[in-house]
């Protein structure tokens, strides 16, 4: 404990307490970054963490790449509609976006629907139209577990908002298919995929190269591939991405503009009254109150 | 203070604008409007070049049938 006496300089103190609290924060700054780099017992069950992948979507003011979301949607109708369903997207929600009104049209139509019951109370297949889903692989929940041996294919319309990691993980899961390291077993009917928490995942590699044939010329490696799907399923889950960046871009530039104005408004209108002086001046005779009526 | 034809500017623009409610009303209104418009269009125009080639609009013409 540092006692100071009157006229000594604090110099010696505040140096030993500078460097004190020096070493305490440069310490937890240490041992904080060595533990996070660490490897912990429950690594495999959270799955390994994805790269940061450069999808132009997930820049600040960064939009999807239309013709990226043309060419997943037919990597997702060739590929993956055959266990996944879509159910939250209509065959109108592609106009304007991906395809035009023909062509969604036009695809619709290479599908049959069941419709409400006509005049007889009979229901009635008919081609799909635009207000129609994209079509269900199976009808229902137990449909699909049994033709997936037990698992069920999750649906995809929300998969990129709805899994930890986005548009990252979702890439690196479908990318990220590898043998099982040495020790680790992986069940009869499973496949080891270190991004997928726990490492063993129902669904087998489906994307390799070549699977999609693109009718924009577009080398069709693997990863190009996964990166049009993951698009594609990025705009699925959020359609409303470009307008948000758009508006959101506005109302940052007008709200910070207008805060401005209103900071100098305010300085403005108070400087007349942060800049006043007061001064008093003493009465020259301090003996009689001026309301003293007796003089 | 300041000099005469800032605040000749500024009597002008107090007595034809500002002096009487209606009129008051009106600029607000006007200003808005005209300051919406303005703002959109140069806005959108300079949007629409940061995206060029990624919109559905800029792909369009390689699929659609006229």
């Amino acid at each position: 404990r540092f006692t100071t006496q009157a006229g000594s300089n604090n110099v010696t103190y505040n140096a030993a307490m500078g460097a004190l609290g020096a070493t305490a924060i440069g310490s937890g700054v240490l041992l904080f970054n060595l533990n996070r780099t660490a490897a912990y017992a429950n690594m495999e069950a959270e799955g390994l963490h994805p790269a940061d992948y450069p999808f132009p979507q997930k820049k600040m003011l960064g939009t999807f790449d239309h013709a990226s979301i043309r060419r997943g949607f037919q990597v997702f109708k060739e590929v993956c509609a055959a266990c996944h369903s879509l159910d939250l997207v209509y065959w109108r929600n592609l106009v304007g976006v991906a395809y035009s009104d023909e062509e969604a049209r036009a695809m619709a139509e290479e599908y049959e629907y069941t419709d409400g019951p006509d005049d007889q109370g009979e229901m009635f297949e008919r081609t799909g139209k635009l207000t129609d889903p994209i079509p269900r692989p199976y009808a229902n929940e137990e449909a699909a577990r049994a033709a997936n041996a037990g698992a069920l294919p999750p649906d995809l319309s929300l998969i990129t908002k709805a899994r930890h990691g986005g548009v990252d993980y979702i890439y690196a899961l479908l990318t990220g298919y590898t043998d099982a390291p040495a020790g680790v077993d992986i069940k009869e009917g499973l496949n080891y995929n270190p991004y997928f928490p726990g490492g063993s995942i129902a669904m087998a590699q489906n994307i390799f190269d070549g699977v999609v044939e693109y009718e924009d010329g577009t080398p069709n490696t693997a990863s190009q591939i996964t990166k049009d799907v993951v698009t594609f399923l990025n705009w699925a889950a959020e359609p409303e991405l470009d307008d948000r960046k758009k508006i959101g871009a506005k109302a940052a530039l007008l709200f910070s503009s207008l805060t401005l104005i209103a900071l100098w408004i305010k300085r403005n209108r108070w400087h007349t009254i942060k800049t006043r002086k007061i001064v008093f001046n003493s009465p020259k005779n301090w003996g009689k109150s001026p309301f003293d009526k007796s003089k | 203070m300041v000099s005469g034809f800032v605040k000749s500017l500024s009597s002008f623009t107090y007595r034809t604008f500002f002096k009487k409610e209606s009129t008051y009303f009106t600029t607000i209104v006007g200003t808005g409007v005209i300051f919406s418009i303005t703002f959109n269009t140069l806005f959108d125009k300079y949007w629409d070049k940061k995206t060029a080639g990624t919109k559905w609009e800029d792909i369009k013409d390689r699929y659609v049938q006229n």
